[in-house]
Formats: structure tokens, C-alpha cells, sequence
């Protein structure tokens, strides 16, 4: 008897000292590692068939990643039939809308808008939509798609940026299939989730080989010069053209279903393009400039609320987390700007 | 030693026990995906029967499943074929558009596209020749952007991300019971995933005549029984949401709509008309509800039951429509 209480208090001590070692070993990852537990990043896209790929439904939170709620929004479960009375916003774009550099998923800006116009209008739900690399005909995809079933009342589009990556890959068709491809994935473990140190650190030590940790990039695009020569050459040859037309194509079928629009012009730090992005940083540079001037244009036109983010936001560079990822702080700022421009245009008011 | 060996054994049956968080479906791993299987082959222009086509003729299409290849040649009608042009769709290519042309472009899927006629038969075809003959003051361009077997979700899809680009004046919208198919799938989802598979092109993947059912379809609804359960759990909400979607975009452009309300008697089945009644009513009140002038299929039953017969029966009526929408207030 004796023995066995001894066998069960060492079993109990060594997995408490077991634990306390892996605790201290996750806290010190933690400051010297950011993020060194999060899930494989290429877990939260999936592939589509009408999107090429989207994100990945019921995700938990990780580092800069989800939660996703069931309907592969980034954010808190939503109703897909929106409640009586809730007025609510979805928010359309790339990484720039999705909140990659945002470790939490409550600074994200749209969920800064969110709590902003609740303190008017406690029945605004803001809808996060946006898709890591997603480019103006993805995010119309999805639109078309996905986002109608959900009844918006106002549709945001922020996210320009991507729209300049086709422009480089050769063979430019408008329809950006030219750079974007099909995918799929097999069959794979999911990665487990543990509620103690101890069990998250055997199950690294002990898990069958994780997935290919494959950019995303790599997956849901064709292959491309990687010879800056080259690609100056097939950038030279396009225009924003077909942003434009996707842009306008949301404006038209967002208000043929009701609902309202507001455009936003992408928010950059113009200093940090040659910088981060060497040569591709012209790219940009030029892109962001048509690609601005024709959401003015079409805002102008199709008396559209536009919220001019790119010269009425200041830039401040601490604000940024590269050129164009913007952190908390940049966040709060832009969710600020946004919230004026619904404001001034009385499209959520108060009750 | 024992202490050690208990408290590492108790520390293993611990982490086994641990909750494991699927993110997708609630067990640990994700479940295989359906195999597809075969089926007896059917007419090509009834719902499914463009999956016997030959995977070769196509190719994977991020946004809309597929897509007509360039330069691939089909069987279409007796001893006939066509050729996709380097342009994407069937027929001439269009020219760079001058003032005075009155362009159509006519989206749909098999039967708009015209897999069991010549080109010459189809119905964009005829629709220019009709249209030619009764306006010869205005040149008519008549371009056949429709592909077999895609539905109002891909037709939709690359309307917006292509064929806007040709900058058309009136569009002509057929096959509308296009979604009959994947109505009539089992485990029905709004987006058509539990019916379309996603085909991914590999590198070296041999472009022989594998059907186009092995690329794109889960092929699960072979039997009466599948599609007669499928039918109690279909909705018309995502081809309703793909029809004003096309008909606000067009608007928004200043484009006129012409769609071809389907003839439920075309599909042999009692689901099958089911369905096609439910979509056609479904069409009918979105272009009653929002000024879109509309040609009834039903109208070319007197043309007798070839297929070149009632395409130009069908053709003689949007022509006539098409006049009417040209000529008026836009």
C-alpha cells in the first residue's frame, strides 16, 4: 500500500514538475519567439472552387490567425441570417482587411469599427470578409459567392495592394487567372490543441511530420519570372483596368441587392516600398497611385462613399508593420477613418 | 526508476486524453474526401450529360470550376466538331467593337453553347443570322461565350471576370436550368461544392479523353433514389442570388438582358422537371421584378424535337427581342 501511494505521489510530482519545466519553456518562446506555437499558417485557407481558396471555417485563434468562426469569418460566430434590426456592415479585402499583423483578433480594425459605431447604434455587426492575399476578383468572387446570403446593409472594400501582383506574373488576362490557380489539399491531421504544457510539448515531440509549411502564395498561384527584368516588362504592358472593372462590378451588384457601399483607398507608408520591396517596391508605388485614382474616379462617378484613406489618414511609421500591414495602433487609426466616413455620409445612425 | 517509468506512462495516457480540437469537423482529422465513381452515359445536353465530355477539350478555372481550352477540338452534332478559338469560346472572335455595332454575347451552358449542333446551328449562330437579316443598317456581332454544364454560379463568375471585358450591348442568358444538376446532388450547399470538384492541373497530367466527370464531379447522384432525396433539400436561394447579381451588373453598365425562361419538358424526369419548374419560376419573378425581357423556351415545343430545329426557333424569338430592347430607351 505503501508503495503505491509513493509510486502515485512521484507520478504526481514528476508531472507537476513536468509541467512547471514545459510552462517555463513556452514562457520563455514567448518572449524571445513570438509565435512559435502557432498553428501552420496554410491550415486556415482552404481550397475553393469559386474562390480558388478562402479561409479555412472554425479555426481556432493563433498567432495573428482566427479565430474563424464557422462560416470562415475572421472573428465571434454570427447569425447567417442577419437578426431583425441588425444593421450590418461586411468588410471585403486582403490581408489588409483580415488583420495579419494583429496577434489578437480584436484589434483588427473592422472590430475597432465595430465597437466604435456601437456606441450609436448598439445593432451594427461588422462582418470581417477579408482574405490574406486576396486581390479585387477574389474578393468580388466571394462577394458573389458567399457574401449576399449574408444580407449586408454596407459593403466596405479596402485592399488594393494585391491587385498589383498580377501585374508582373507574364501572360496578363484580366480575370488574373493568369497568376491565380486552382489547388487542393489532401486529406491531413489537424494539429492538437492540448490544455497542458506538457501534453502541447510531447505532442510536437511525438506528431507525424506537420503539413509542408508551403506559402500560400505557392499554392494558389502560378509560377512567375522571380527576374525583376522580366516582370517590369509584363508590368509595363498592363493597366489598372481590370481593378477598376472589378470594383465597379461590386458597386453595381451591392446596390442591386439593397445594400450600400463604401470604397476605401489603400492606407501606405510610400517611404518603406524601396526599402521592403527593392525593386518590386516601383511596382507598387505606380499601382497603388492608379489604383487609388480609380477609386476616386468611380466613387466620384457613381456617387459612391469613399473613405480617401491614402491622403486623408496621416502616415505614421511606428503605426506600420511593413509597408502596408498596419499594427494595433495602425488599426485603431484607420478603424477611426472609417468610421468617420460612414458617420459623415448618415449611413449608421443612431437609435 | 519505477517512479520515473509510471509518472512518463501517466503522463502519456494524459496527453492521449487530452481534448482534441478538430477545426473543421470535430474528430482529429480531417475525413476523406468522396471517390468518384462512373455512370451510364447520358444525352449530352440533358442535366450532368456535358461530364462524358472529354476532360481534354478543358481546363481548371480558379473562379468558375472550368473552362473551354483554347485550340481544343469537340464532337458536336453527327460527324461534326467545333474549335475553341485562342480567344476561349466557340466561333469567330470578336473585333475591337466599332461605334455603330450592336454586340451580344450569349452566356449559358450546353444547350446556348450547342454540343449536339454544328456551328452553324447553334443559337447565338442563328441569332446573328436572324438578326443580320432584319437589321442591316447596324452591324450585329453575336459571340457564343457559353460552356457546358457550368451553372448560374460560374456563369455569373466569368461574366464578371471576362466577358464584360468584350463590352457587349445586350446579353442573352440560356440554360437556366443550368443548376438542375447540382440541385439533384446529394448533400446539397448553397456554393454547389457538395457537386463540383475542385480539378487541379498537374504538371505532365496526360491530356487524353478522360471524361470531364472525373475531373470536376463528385458524381453522387447516379440513382433515382439520391435525386429524389436531393430534391427536399435543394434551395433556389444561391441561383436566385446568381441571377440578380447578373442582372444588376449588366444594369449597372447599361447593358440590356434577354433570358431564356427554361422548358421544364427538355429534362426527362420527374425531379428534373420539378426542379426546372421551381428554377423557371424563380427566373421569371427576378426578371419580372426587375424589367428584364425574357423569351419562353416553352414557345419552340411546336418546332418539332431536333435540336437544330428548336435552337432556331428559339434563336427567331430573341431575335425579335433583341430588336425590341436595342431600339428602346435605355
Amino acid at each position: 500500500m505503501k508503495k503505491v501511494i509513493l509510486l502515485a505521489g512521484g507520478a504526481v510530482a514528476a508531472i507537476l514538475l513536468g509541467e512547471l519545466l514545459a510552462r517555463a519553456n513556452e514562457a520563455y518562446l514567448d518572449a524571445v519567439r513570438p509565435g512559435h506555437d502557432a498553428i501552420p499558417e496554410i491550415l486556415y485557407y482552404v481550397p475553393n472552387h469559386h474562390t480558388s481558396y478562402t479561409n479555412t471555417p472554425s479555426m481556432p485563434a493563433t498567432f495573428q490567425r482566427g479565430p474563424h468562426n464557422t462560416l470562415g469569418f475572421r472573428g465571434p460566430e454570427i447569425a447567417r441570417e442577419k437578426p431583425k434590426g441588425t444593421y450590418r456592415i461586411v468588410v471585403l479585402g486582403g490581408s489588409t482587411a483580415y488583420g495579419t499583423r494583429n496577434a489578437e483578433e480584436p484589434a483588427c480594425w473592422p472590430r475597432v469599427l465595430e465597437a466604435e459605431l456601437r456606441r450609436e447604434n448598439p445593432s451594427v455587426e461588422v462582418v470581417n470578409a477579408g482574405v490574406p492575399a486576396y486581390n479585387s476578383g477574389d474578393a468580388l468572387a466571394l462577394l458573389r459567392s458567399r457574401v449576399f446570403a449574408l444580407s449586408p446593409d454596407l459593403v466596405i472594400f479596402y485592399g488594393s495592394a494585391n491587385d498589383t501582383i498580377p501585374r508582373w506574373f507574364p501572360e496578363f488576362r484580366s480575370d488574373y487567372t493568369h497568376m491565380r490557380t486552382t489547388w487542393s489539399r489532401e486529406s491531413r491531421p489537424i494539429p492538437r490543441r492540448r490544455s497542458t504544457a506538457i501534453g502541447r510539448l510531447l505532442a510536437r515531440l511525438t506528431a507525424p511530420p506537420m503539413p509542408p509549411s508551403t506559402p500560400l502564395r505557392l499554392l494558389t498561384s502560378r509560377h512567375y519570372h522571380e527576374n525583376v527584368v522580366l516582370e517590369r516588362e509584363d508590368f509595363a504592358k498592363t493597366t489598372s483596368a481590370a481593378f477598376a472593372r472589378n470594383l465597379r462590378t461590386i458597386v453595381d451588384a451591392v446596390r442591386g441587392a439593397g445594400a450600400a457601399v463604401l470604397l476605401a483607398t489603400q492606407h501606405f507608408q510610400p517611404e518603406a516600398l524601396d526599402r521592403e520591396l527593392r525593386e518590386r517596391g516601383a511596382f507598387y508605388r505606380q499601382g497603388l497611385a492608379e489604383f487609388g485614382d480609380a477609386t476616386r474616379r468611380l466613387a466620384a462617378e457613381k456617387n459612391v462613399v469613399l473613405a480617401d484613406l491614402e491622403r486623408s489618414v496621416p502616415v505614421v511609421a511606428s503605426e506600420f508593420d511593413d509597408f502596408v500591414h498596419h499594427n494595433d495602433a495602425g488599426a485603431r487609426r484607420i478603424a477611426l477613418a472609417m468610421a468617420e466616413a460612414i458617420r459623415r455620409a448618415g449611413l449608421v445612425r443612431g437609435k | 526508476m519505477r517512479i520515473a517509468a509510471a509518472a512518463l506512462g501517466i503522463a502519456f495516457a494524459l496527453v492521449g486524453l487530452s481534448p482534441l480540437v478538430d477545426p473543421r469537423r470535430g474528430g482529429a482529422t480531417q475525413a476523406s474526401q468522396p471517390q468518384p465513381m462512373e455512370s451510364a452515359p447520358q444525352a449530352l445536353a440533358a442535366p450532368g450529360g456535358f461530364l462524358a465530355l472529354p476532360s481534354a477539350a478543358f481546363r481548371p478555372h480558379p473562379y468558375a470550376v472550368y473552362e473551354l481550352r483554347e485550340g481544343a477540338t469537340l464532337a458536336v452534332g453527327e460527324n461534326a466538331t467545333t474549335t475553341i478559338g485562342p480567344h476561349g469560346y466557340r466561333g469567330a472572335a470578336l473585333a475591337a467593337k466599332s461605334a455603330n455595332e450592336l454586340r451580344i454575347l450569349c452566356l449559358g451552358g450546353s444547350r446556348m453553347f450547342g454540343l449536339e449542333l454544328a456551328d452553324a446551328q447553334t443559337v447565338p449562330e442563328r441569332l446573328r443570322a436572324h438578326l443580320g437579316a432584319a437589321a442591316a443598317q447596324r452591324p450585329v456581332h453575336v459571340a457564343n461565350v457559353a460552356t457546358p454544364g457550368h451553372t448560374s454560379h460560374e456563369v455569373a463568375a466569368t461574366f464578371a471576370a471576362r466577358w464584360l471585358d468584350l463590352e457587349p450591348d445586350v446579353i442573352v442568358v440560356g440554360d437556366l436550368d443550368g443548376d438542375v444538376y447540382p440541385a439533384l446532388q446529394g448533400g446539397f450547399r448553397d456554393d454547389y461544392s457538395h457537386a463540383w470538384r475542385i480539378w487541379v492541373e498537374q504538371a505532365g497530367e496526360p491530356a487524353d479523353a478522360t471524361s470531364l466527370r472525373r475531373r470536376v464531379s463528385w458524381g453522387n447522384a447516379d440513382s433515382a433514389q439520391t435525386r429524389a432525396q436531393a430534391i427536399h433539400t435543394m434551395s433556389a436561394k444561391p441561383y436566385e442570388s446568381n441571377l440578380c447579381f447578373l442582372a444588376d451588373v449588366a444594369a449597372g453598365r447599361g447593358i440590356r438582358s434577354v433570358w431564356v425562361l427554361p422548358d421544364p419538358a427538355r429534362n426527362t424526369g420527374e425531379q428534373e422537371e420539378l426542379v426546372t419548374t421551381m428554377l423557371r419560376r424563380t427566373a421569371e419573378r427576378i426578371a419580372k421584378g426587375r424589367g428584364i425581357a425574357a423569351v419562353d423556351d416553352m414557345e419552340t415545343q411546336g418546332a418539332g424535337v431536333s435540336a437544330a430545329a428548336r435552337a432556331d426557333a428559339l434563336a427567331k424569338l430573341l431575335a425579335g427581342k433583341v430588336q425590341q430592347i436595342a431600339e428602346g430607351p435605355r
